[in-house]
């Protein structure tokens, strides 16, 4: 019994002693919420860290500090310099990174949020048009968490509005992907506002075209499932029709001729009328079948047009190649690059008008 | 020879005791192993492997069965005293050494995972100080800790899956059966390590109150764990591209960190802590063992023996590096040797044995 009861005292003392953990108090470390990284002169990168300060009897504030380095860790050693307390990056939500940065390549900056245990996987990565440390430092958002406000505009719109669903997880899955290039959305600094203007596209991990804001809807389609989703078509005699996508589902159907493989892409949507206006100024019951016609033709055009924009640019942000490789036992890397500038792709709309709101 | 019938369990137990020793580090990395070279087919591997271990289950209660007791009786029983001790020391020093190499994985994870600049030794003390108290307690205890840890974490780790499961991509398992025999060969071989574990009922056979009625509960053991781990292997297959899974360590851990609670930003602390249980019964179950066979073989106290096996295992724990790969090496070739091959062929010459006897 009295060995026992040692043996329990031995385990609290033990236990209790372990100051040898580390220990990380909130107000006592800096936890940068926000990275941005900018190309610098002499092959340098520009970097810049966002992170909240937390006062007693005051509303918290955020500092943006800036460094030039060699590399990511580099730069937040360099900013350790000059903070008060260390600086620790397992709040990380957002990165950013600039165009320029991302014409040669994000990989080596993305290495380290990939290979940080205290990173999360549900970081949001996105491309700067123009500079990453700007937007950051915007007068605007002087008093509010700027990479908050950022990672918050970005999943608000990956939830209800019309951008797909991206996220450091999704970027790594995309580049490592054979037959998929990664796409991450990008952002603006537009008059003083942070704006989303485009989806970037890369070959790998390089960016290298844009699709703008009007492209959105049909790439959300192809792309992702069960989304919701506006846009506006402009039809035959300039009758507009706003309509919500309900539930989409792209089924993409491959079909080897001659060795060659044929993508048939089947797009599936069920809609809700939002907004009709005839150009007929006069009210009139609102014809399904007529507009479903010209809605899935004006659809298919688009996404034909964006297909054609990709395999212009030989990026595949669409997964066609993986498509390919997952129906076609002799998949080879090398002769589906030499096909995909010339890959023959056809689009199948089946749009379905559901609702037309509390009128007809 | 049975065990006194104050310290045996019911047969029903048999189903967490097998579940248990299955169940370890091996399920946070085994995927990478087994997808190295049959790819995304690997997980037909694991099935065929479970199926490879209900055989070898059928095995042991054959054997066990003959004799009644232990594998160092049965090797009494046909090699006499000198030489059947002679071998069962091997077996009791493979089962150190797999409890030592679960041990160094785990430590590894915690390293890697959560507190860097831990030395090993502190780790290793703390982990075998509650497994020493466990053991101490006998056979009974570790059975009622394996039941716990079955209820407790098994069942909620299994319920995360959910998380990743959101942003599953499952056309990555296509085209199935794509990779030669060979390959496939392959990743049975490396799942067969990831799900060995099962040969401790070669020890604790003569616990069981009831062992031809607990018979069909390590079947269902086994069932239960090949089930798990296919599950295991599916999902991570499904979350992670080919290339990207090829890159991480403990694919099963960076599921984790998708998962994001509104109270909690990083759950993998709670997951590596939780499984600290899982792992502590199994270190203990394959200690409980290891010191019981010394003791049988060399006439000493268990609680001697169990000290000398922790400490030496603290030793062991502080050779990082490439001695863990070399010692994983060896376990994977010793129990491959041992127990799929040498223990059938114990079981044949065990049977003409005894039917020599019959006939004389």
């Amino acid at each position: 019994m009295i060995n026992r009861s040692a043996f329990c005292l031995f385990l609290i003392l033990l236990l209790s002693g372990c100051s040898f953990l580390p220990t990380n108090i909130v107000n006592e470390i800096d936890m940068s919420q926000g990275v941005g990284y900018d190309l610098a002169e002499k092959k340098n990168i520009k970097g810049t860290i966002v992170f909240p300060i937390f006062k007693r009897d005051k509303t918290s504030s955020t500092e943006v500090r800036t460094a030039i380095g060699k590399s990511s860790k580099e730069i937040r050693s360099i900013l350790n310099n000059e903070t008060r307390y260390p600086l620790v990056s397992g709040q990380l939500r957002v990165a950013l990174y600039s165009k320029k940065i991302a014409n040669k390549g994000i990989t080596d900056f993305v290495d380290t949020l990939h290979r940080d245990p205290a990173i999360g996987s549900l970081v949001q990565l996105a491309i700067v048009d123009g500079g990453a440390n700007e937007l950051f430092k915007m007068k605007k958002y002087k008093n509010e968490n700027v990479s908050i406000h950022v990672r918050e505009l970005l999943e608000q719109n990956m939830k209800m509005g019309l951008l797909p669903q991206t996220n450091l997880q999704s970027f790594l899955f995309q580049l490592f992907q054979i037959g998929q290039d990664p796409y991450l959305p990008l952002i603006k600094n537009e008059n003083g506002n942070i704006r989303i203007t485009g989806m970037a596209i890369f070959k790998d991990d390089q960016y290298v075209t844009s699709i703008p804001m009007k492209d959105f809807f049909i790439f959300k389609a192809l792309v992702d499932k069960n989304r919701t989703g506006l846009r506006q078509f402009i039809l035959e005699h300039r009758d507009k029709i706003v309509l919500e996508t309900l539930y989409s589902n792209a089924k993409y159907k491959v079909k080897i001729v001659h060795g060659k493989p044929e993508f048939t892409i089947n797009l599936k949507m069920k809609t809700r009328l939002h907004e009709f206006a005839p150009s007929e100024k006069q009210r009139k019951a609102f014809d399904k079948k007529r507009y479903q016609k010209q809605v899935e033709q004006e659809l298919e055009i688009n996404a034909i047009n964006i297909v054609n924009q990709f395999k212009e640019h030989k990026v595949d942000p669409l997964g066609l190649g993986a498509k390919y490789k997952e129906h076609y036992r002799g998949f080879n890397e090398k002769q589906w690059k030499m096909y995909y500038p010339n890959v023959k792709v056809t689009v199948n709309a089946d749009v379905e008008i559901l609702q037309t709101g509390t009128i007809d | 020879m049975q065990a006194n019938i104050r310290h045996q369990v019911s047969p029903y137990l048999v189903f967490f005791i097998i579940y248990n020793s299955q169940v370890g580090v091996g399920i946070l990395s085994f995927q990478r192993t087994i997808a190295a070279k049959a790819g995304y087919d690997a997980w037909i591997g694991v099935l065929a492997a479970g199926c490879f271990v209900q055989a070898f289950i059928w095995v042991m209660y054959k054997l066990l069965g003959k004799t009644n007791g232990d594998i160092i009786d049965v090797h009494t029983t046909i090699f006499g005293n000198v030489l059947g001790k002679f071998l069962s020391f091997f077996i009791m020093i493979y089962y150190w050494l797999a409890s030592v190499s679960v041990l160094i994985g785990f430590i590894e994870i915690i390293q890697v995972w959560m507190f860097p600049t831990m030395p090993a030794w502190i780790l290793s003390t703390l982990i075998l100080i509650s497994v020493y108290y466990c053991v101490s307690g006998g056979f009974r205890v570790i059975v009622g800790m394996s039941f716990l840890s079955f209820i407790f974490p098994q069942i909620l780790l299994i319920v995360l899956f959910i998380f990743p499961l959101k942003i599953a991509h499952f056309s990555n398992l296509l085209p199935i059966m794509n990779h030669s025999f060979m390959d496939m060969a392959d990743s049975i071989k490396s799942s067969m390590y990831s799900i060995a574990g099962t040969e401790a009922l070669l020890m604790f056979y003569p616990f069981i109150r009831d062992p031809k009625a607990s018979k069909k509960f390590a079947h269902l053991g086994v069932l239960f764990t090949t089930i798990l781990y296919t599950i295991s292997a599916i999902v991570s297959f499904t979350f992670f591209s080919e290339n990207q899974l090829k890159t991480t360590i403990w694919p099963e851990l960076s599921l984790t960190k998708t998962v994001t609670l509104s109270f909690l930003e990083r759950f993998e602390y709670l997951y590596i802590s939780m499984y600290l249980i899982i792992i502590s019964v199994l270190i203990s179950l394959f200690l409980w063992c290891s010191s019981r066979g010394l003791k049988k073989i060399f006439n000493r106290k268990q609680k001697y023996t169990l000290l000398l096996l922790c400490l030496l295992s603290i030793i062991l724990c502080h050779f990082n590096g490439s001695f863990k790969d070399i010692l994983n090496k060896f376990i994977i070739q010793m129990n491959l040797w041992i127990f799929y091959g040498y223990i059938p062929i114990l079981l044949l010459v065990l049977t003409f044995l005894i039917r020599g006897k019959q006939n004389d």
